[in-house]
């Protein structure tokens, strides 16, 4: 037994020793082996012998189709190099040699299977839980397989664009994977022409943005991106034409995918806003969108300042605005003005 | 989600638990490394002391300690989410401790923690004190060393401790009154500082 007066001695004694103070920079070097472990290729070996555990054998080769896909996809456009450099993968890769990858599971094009199972990239993508859980998924292999999507992934805008959310990223790649998770997203993937609208650079700059991404997750914006009449004008050449301009650039910064920070936060905000998406799905304006005279005037300089004023907003929803955009008269004034 | 669930003090400068720790390693295990950065800048202190309790060396504390949050990132995926992250990622660290113990026995555990004000005699006769206590705990079998710690210095309730070392709250009891017994068998002859 121990008596009180001995029981508070002892508390005396260990009270003194105190708290221990980290050595200085602790935490950064915590992440930093973190961080180089991530991006470590041979320190993790895939638990094929854990047999009913976790992942039979045939459902880690199917996984490994899955993946085989989702980066050939990837890689079609200079995604993460593969290949010659991964050789610290060599040993750990004999396992991936095996046959069982048919031709008709790995659709890689001028990439061969072997290479692609022994890069570093393919090592990585299985070490990432987001990714691995992706890549079970039967519907999100089937979008990748699409057809379309391999199209739209060849565009090397929307290529360098994605790159900052590929497997070479350890921050970021969540926020991609993510966003392709949402059924909203996925669900506009695959339609043909939302896929011919993201391979304009301005969305693929857009997509560099993981705030954007975020955007997307809103109901209504989802839904007004699935609107055909949107992606239509979106493919205007004259509306692209206009978004070219130098000036409407300028004018459109604070807006643009271009300002990070507080202007992006501005532009996502009113993406938000359930009075833009609104307007967004108004036939009108899709109408208007599509005339060429307003997509010149978008080109103005004051336009663009316009474009910021709570009137212009107001305007937005107006349907007699998109009708008098739509007039040859109002053109015409326009082009006077300018 | 439950607030400062710990009685971790904030009187010694220890990390408060919040409530938002299982977020964190939802976040992690998504691939958001800076959600991890968070976990070690909230548990590092209290990983660190346990630690050097544990090892009494200043260094292989911090080694053990390192390596527990590494290992801890590395196995995330097992993370049992229904169960506190810091009872898990502390069973890595007595892990790590084990580990430290094999390869090198403890030295002398001087340290800028250990550091006293007053005049040298002071000083001296503070660092000896310490060291005796510190010398004293590194004496206890596992058992008895690991609550004289966690109940000490990262100040768990006895169900907290009982939770994390995987026993009856009462067995936490049982034990500390027997840790603290044979502490206060060994340091009798030593003074408290006034």
């Amino acid at each position: 037994m121990i008596d009180h007066e001995a029981d508070h001695h002892v508390s005396q004694l260990l009270d003194e020793l105190g708290p221990g103070e980290p050595p200085a920079g602790f935490a950064r070097n915590v992440m930093a082996r973190v961080i180089s472990t991530r991006h470590a290729t041979t320190e993790r070996t895939v638990p094929f012998k854990k047999e009913g555990i976790a992942m039979t054998r045939k459902a880690m080769w199917g996984l490994a189709a899955a993946a085989a896909i989702t980066l050939a996809v990837f890689a079609i456009k200079g995604f993460p190099p593969v290949g010659r450099g991964t050789e610290g993968t060599i040993g750990a890769a004999k396992k991936y040699q095996a046959p069982q990858i048919a031709d008709k599971d790995v659709v890689l094009g001028d990439v061969s299977a072997q290479q692609f199972l022994q890069s570093d990239t393919f090592a990585r993508l299985l070490k990432d839980p987001a990714s691995l859980k992706l890549l079970s998924d039967a519907h999100f292999v089937q979008q990748l397989s699409d057809s379309a999507l391999a199209s739209a992934l060849k565009n090397p805008d929307l290529a360098a664009a994605l790159r900052p959310y590929g497997p070479n990223c350890s921050t970021c790649n969540f926020e991609f994977l993510a966003a392709l998770q949402k059924p909203s997203f996925a669900k506009a993937v695959q339609d043909p022409q939302f896929l011919s609208a993201v391979q304009s650079p301005a969305f693929a700059a857009a997509l560099k943005n993981p705030e954007f991404l975020a955007a997307l997750d809103d109901p209504a914006v989802a839904a007004a991106l699935q609107k055909q009449d949107l992606q239509a004008a979106l493919k205007h050449p004259a509306l692209a034409a206009a978004l070219k301009s130098p000036e409407l650039a300028a004018a459109l910064r604070p807006y643009g995918p271009i300002c990070h920070g507080y202007c992006m936060n501005q532009l996502l905000a009113a993406l938000q806003d359930p009075s833009f998406a609104r307007a967004l799905q108004n036939p009108q304006v899709f109408a208007a969108l599509q005339n060429t005279a307003f997509a010149q005037a978008l080109s103005d300089t004051r336009l663009g300042a316009a474009l910021q004023s709570q009137a212009f907003q107001q305007a937005l929803n107006s349907s007699g605005f998109f009708a008098a955009l739509r007039d040859a008269r109002f053109a015409q004034a326009l082009a006077r003005s300018h | 989600m439950r607030a400062n669930l710990t009685n971790f003090s904030t009187r010694g400068g220890y990390v408060d638990q919040d409530a938002d720790d299982l977020a964190l390693v939802t976040r992690c295990r998504g691939g958001d490394t800076a959600a991890f950065e968070a976990l070690v800048e909230r548990y590092q202190r209290v990983l660190f002391t346990v630690a050097l309790r544990m090892l009494g060396d200043y260094d292989a504390a911090g080694d053990a300690a390192q390596n527990a949050f590494v290992k801890a990132y590395q196995k995330l995926e097992t993370f049992d989410p229904t169960r506190r992250f810091f009872s898990w990622i502390y069973r890595i660290l007595v892990n790590e401790c084990l580990n430290a113990r094999r390869d090198h026995l403890p030295h002398e555990p001087l340290a800028p923690d250990l550091a006293a004000e007053g005049t040298p005699a002071d000083l001296f006769e503070t660092e000896e004190r310490r060291s005796r206590v510190q010398a004293a705990i590194l004496a206890l079998p596992m058992e008895y060393r690991e609550v004289i710690v966690l109940r000490h210095f990262t100040e768990l309730s006895y169900e907290e401790i009982g939770e994390t070392l995987h026993v009856p709250a009462k067995t936490v009891k049982s034990r500390l009154h027997t840790a603290r017994g044979r502490l206060a068998g060994m340091l009798r002859d030593l003074d408290a500082r006034p």
